[in-house]
């Protein structure tokens, strides 16, 4: 059986959002789901659950997706940790762009509830690689 | 070899010289003619003279009865103009004695030793065949000699004695005179022909070469200057009439190049020509605004001064950027390149470049369209889209994202007709979804920025992949998907699998949705042609005719009418044949109405395959 993860930080600002993530990743993939609101919220919450991935919405008021990433890099304690960019922006050049940035990968926003944990799944394996 | 030139070049000078030769030869010729006539006419006059000299003294023989009246008689005409000798002989005894001479003293001599040697033979040769002898002598001096038979009275008067009268007569003054004859003639008639000859040249000149001269002037004129010059118009003869005819061509010409010029400074797009030399030869009005130079600031400058430094040489110099703008106007498309204005101020210009022969040269026609709008409006537009499209999405990801977990086996234990509900706004949510990336993918399409990453990809994995993912919707509609003639496992196609289960997704959801209920949509692959075919086919109401040429266009619907009975945006095909296209392949389609439709995608196939 293929090693999966078992705990999932989700960072957004639209606490709609943060509930369908938390409840997709609980009902489907199985998973131990967290949720923070805003990127600083986001950070010390990983820093006291270590996840196996960060879902890490780009655009958000104050600390946006970007210096989230930056922090949470930065901090030796979560910066091993897989990152993926959940966003709506996604034409080429803006994917690229986010690949520069060091993360493991990128899911369109609006996702599949049923296709999304193969998607994160598959994006942490090839983190792990 | 330049006289030859020079003739070759100028019909004056050909007709001048030619003129000049003919009238030299008949000159000559008159000459000759002349000379032959005046010396007959002083021949005969001369042998008339001899003759009547000879007449006289024969009458005064038979006349006279003395010896001394005939002598008398000789010495008065031997004293006549060019009379040198005159000489009676009579023959006695076969000797002949000068019975009376010019000069008395030779009276009673033999004629043969007092006369010289060649005198003499004529006078005996007389004597002897007792015939007349006529002899002109051009070698000692110009000199005529005749001879006449005779016969006289013996000194007793009673028998008669042949004999023979000799006169030479001195030719030298009328050779002279006739000479001095020919002479005044031919240099009268040689002045004739000079009078005729200037008269002619003046009339040529008049008439003809100032005339042509004139056209010739008024047409270099027109080639070098811009300003209108009209032939002269003298008589309305042939060379008027060329002219009348030249100046209607011009005032033709003008007109059309004045239309021309207004139309070129009537267009919003400026119109640029260069030369081979990259030296600019026209710039029009609108070029003058796009730019901010006049024409006159322009025009024979390099053509480097309406482009950013360096520009050229970063593009591979201008001949690359005339090529490449050259092609791509054979497309359509105008080409982009980085222009700067006089004010230093650089921006986006489109490029249409037409070549043209000006003779040996080439010629560029360079249309520019200053796009500097055009871009800003893109941008604006693209950031748009881009914010819609995030603004629609965000509510949207909670919305699916509810639906979608409220119908799996999580929420089974709902009531039916919730169930019912639920299962009716998560299909139009994703519909919903499917509209935004189609507008997204168009959006991508248009700015170029639609990539496709291409890898090597099983073809019966991909299609029972896309029978799976896309069966959900044929169940919707009562059509099922059937994978007829599926390849054995191991072909391989070069497709970005996302996109082609992109293509698969429009293709198969288009076929179910003009496929009646209960009916099959067939997905087949095969080998064609080196690619893989892959080929969607319905047994539907097919596709209009005269839809066609629209099909593949952006917003296409056959049935265009508000009340149309199929859902879509029309984006799916356009965007299913920019993804083939993006992919090296092609796409295009059978129908025949009332029996269905079968669309085929060729993409290329797996090199590995190929080798197998």
């Amino acid at each position: 059986m293929k090693p999966k993860p078992s705990t999932i930080l989700c960072i957004d600002d639209d606490a709609d959002i943060l509930d369908v993530c938390q409840m997709t990743l609980e009902a489907i993939g199985g998973y131990t789901a967290h949720t923070a609101i805003g990127g600083l919220a986001g950070i010390q919450l990983a820093q006291t659950v270590l996840p196996d991935v960060i879902l890490l919405d780009y655009m958000m008021p104050g600390l946006d997706g970007p210096a989230t990433l930056m922090r949470l890099k930065a901090d030796p304690m979560t910066a091993h940790i897989p990152v993926i960019f959940v966003t709506a922006r996604v034409q080429p050049s803006e994917v690229a762009h986010y690949k520069a940035l060091g993360v493991a990968g990128v899911i369109a926003k609006p996702f599949n509830p049923q296709t999304v944990c193969q998607d994160i799944e598959a994006l942490w394996l090839n983190s792990r690689v | 070899m330049s006289v030859l030139h020079a003739l070759q070049r100028s019909l004056v000078k050909r007709l001048i010289i030619g003129s000049t030769i003919l009238v030299c030869l008949l000159f000559a010729a008159v000459w000759q003619l002349v000379s032959q006539y005046m010396h007959q006419q002083m021949h005969a006059e001369i042998v008339k003279r001899a003759n009547t000299t000879l007449q006289s003294i024969q009458i005064g023989i038979q006349t006279y009865e003395s010896a001394g009246n005939v002598a008398r008689l000789v010495n008065a005409l031997a004293a006549g103009e060019d009379i040198e000798q005159l000489i009676v002989v009579k023959h006695r005894g076969g000797v002949a004695i000068v019975a009376a001479a010019h000069e008395n003293s030779w009276i009673g001599g033999q004629a043969q030793t007092q006369l010289a040697a060649e005198d003499w033979e004529h006078i005996n040769a007389s004597l002897q065949t007792r015939q007349a002898v006529a002899h002109e002598d051009t070698e000692n001096g110009h000199r005529f000699e005749a001879v006449r038979p005779i016969i006289l009275r013996s000194d007793d008067q009673r028998n008669s004695v042949e004999g023979a009268i000799y006169v030479a007569i001195n030719t030298t003054r009328m050779q002279a005179q006739t000479q001095h004859h020919v002479l005044s003639i031919t240099t009268q008639l040689f002045g004739l022909m000079c009078v005729i000859g200037a008269l002619l040249y003046a009339f040529l000149q008049h008439n003809v070469w100032s005339p042509l001269e004139a056209l010739r002037q008024a047409m270099l004129q027109h080639t070098t200057g811009d300003q209108i010059v009209y032939a002269p118009v003298a008589r309305l003869d042939e060379i008027g009439q060329l002219s009348q005819t030249y100046n209607q061509l011009r005032d033709a010409v003008h007109s059309y190049e004045t239309r021309l010029q207004v139309i070129l400074n009537t267009v919003v797009d400026g119109v640029i020509t260069v030369d081979d030399s990259e030296h600019i030869l026209s710039f029009t009005r609108s070029a003058e605004r796009i730019f901010g130079y006049n024409a006159s600031e322009v025009i024979g400058e390099p053509v480097a001064m309406l482009m950013p430094h360096d520009y050229s040489a970063s593009q591979g110099g201008y001949r690359a950027i005339w090529q490449q703008a050259n092609q791509n106007q054979r497309i359509g498309i105008g080409y982009e390149l980085q222009a700067r204005r006089k004010n230093g101020e650089c921006f986006t210009l489109e490029l249409s470049v037409g070549q043209a022969r000006d003779g040996a040269k080439n010629i560029y026609v360079g249309i520019v369209r200053d796009i500097t709008e055009r871009k800003k409006i893109e941008q604006l537009k693209n950031e748009f889209i881009s914010t819609v499209s995030h603004e629609l999405r965000t509510p949207l990801t909670s919305i699916r994202g509810s639906l979608g977990l409220l119908t799996t086996d999580a929420f089974a234990s709902l009531p039916p007709k919730a169930h019912k509900l639920i299962n009716l706004a998560h299909r139009n949510c994703e519909r919903l979804v499917f509209l935004i990336n189609d507008i997204l993918d168009v959006e991508k399409m248009t700015s170029g920025q639609l990539s496709v990453h291409v890898t090597e990809q099983d073809v019966a994995t991909l299609m029972q992949q896309a029978m799976e993912l896309n069966q959900g919707y044929g169940d919707r509609h009562g059509v099922l998907i059937k994978l007829s003639n599926a390849p054995a496992h191991g072909l391989k196609v070069m497709a970005d699998s996302d996109r082609l289960m992109q293509i698969f997704a429009n293709l198969l959801s288009n076929a179910i949705k003009f496929s009646p209920s209960g009916s099959e949509v067939h997905l087949r692959a095969s080998q064609f042609e080196g690619m893989v075919r892959f080929e969607v086919q319905d047994f539907g109401e097919g596709i209009p005719d005269a839809f066609r040429s629209r099909i593949f266009q952006k917003f296409a619907q056959a049935d265009g009418t508000s009340t149309r009975t199929h859902e879509g945006s029309g984006l799916g095909l356009s965007i299913t044949r920019h993804l083939v296209e993006a992919m090296q392949g092609r796409i295009d389609y059978l129908s025949s109405p009332g029996r269905g439709s079968t669309f085929m995608v060729d993409l290329p196939m797996a090199a590995a395959t190929k080798d197998a």
